[in-house]
């Protein structure tokens, strides 16, 4: 604070000092009620958001609960997140079934159309009669 | 507070995400499922062997034999011949047992090209050994990859209907 700013003070705090010696009994009785309730305040920050809200709450009927409503934006983006992933997984959910189903009808009409009865691949003693042919 | 969001954020990501990949969502994927009347005809006399079953195959096992259907009058009709002649068989195997089959005919499909032209000729072979030969050879370990559950040797081979069972994809 510069000489200048502090001659300034000094003069503000002589005038208020002399308008408060002037100030009726019950008036300053309020200020002493309201300045202690500031400080009590200042101590307890959850009472210093419980009048924020309140302010909110009250101007709701007029309008005022819109422009506040962006001041938790990361919930409305979450949802938006979840919403995609759950988009997503079924999404590829849907893929893998679809490309299941192709390799399947690939591979199975191949099966099914060669020169090997279906008994071929399930008979565990010709595959074992193959190993034992092949291994000669 | 700020902590608090992104946690709840990071915690309902990965839930709806693990939600949506489960495999009761998979399961909940529907495909169309047309009835038999709804196949074009072409399909219907492709498909001609499954007919009595069709109605029991849920959708994706419907559109799997649509699309083999689709392949048909590309095959040679040799293959074609076969392939309708095993497609009701197909249809009665577990699914472990086609699973199964499956796996088989990939690693057959691997062997090297001379040994491959061998397999018909060793499956003729085998079919001629008696009895005593076949359970023996199916009571040893099975070769190479998992191959259980696998069929006990089979009878001669017979004509007529195969039993029901579960119908296949």
């Amino acid at each position: 604070m510069t000489s200048r700013e502090t001659e300034i003070a000094n003069k503000i705090t002589t005038y208020l000092d002399d308008a408060t010696a002037e100030l009726k009994a019950g008036t300053v009785y309020r200020l002493q009620l309201a300045r202690a309730d500031a400080l009590a305040r200042l101590s307890d920050p959850q009472r210093i958001v419980a009048p924020e809200l309140a302010h909110a709450l009250a101007g709701a009927g007029v309008g005022r609960l819109a422009p506040r409503a962006p001041q938790r934006p990361g919930i409305w983006l979450g949802l938006g997140i979840a919403l995609f992933a759950v988009a997503a997984g079924i999404g590829w959910q849907q893929w893998r079934a679809f490309q299941d189903t192709k390799d399947f009808e690939e591979l199975d009409a191949q099966l099914l159309s060669s020169d090997l009865p279906i008994d071929a691949y399930l008979d565990r003693g010709f595959q074992n009669w193959l190993k034992t042919s092949f291994d000669r | 507070m700020a902590q608090d969001v992104v946690r709840s954020l990071i915690a309902a990501v990965a839930a709806a995400f693990a939600l949506a990949v489960t495999p009761a969502t998979y399961a909940q994927i529907t495909f169309k499922s047309p009835a038999w009347n709804e196949l074009s005809p072409q399909e219907r006399q492709v498909l001609a062997p499954l007919a009595p079953d069709w109605d029991k195959l849920d959708g994706q096992r419907k559109q799997k034999w649509r699309g083999v259907a689709q392949r048909y009058p590309s095959m040679p009709p040799d293959q074609q011949q076969r392939l309708q002649q095993q497609m009701q068989s197909w249809s009665q195997l577990t699914p472990e047992q086609r699973r199964v089959a499956r796996e088989q005919y990939k690693s057959l499909k691997a062997l090297p090209p001379d040994k491959k032209q061998e397999v018909r000729q060793k499956w003729e072979e085998y079919q001629s050994l008696p009895p005593e030969r076949k359970r023996e050879l199916a009571s040893r370990p099975a070769t190479g990859h998992s191959m259980t559950p696998m069929r006990p040797p089979q009878p001669p081979p017979q004509s007529g209907p195969t039993p029901a069972g579960v119908p296949a994809r």
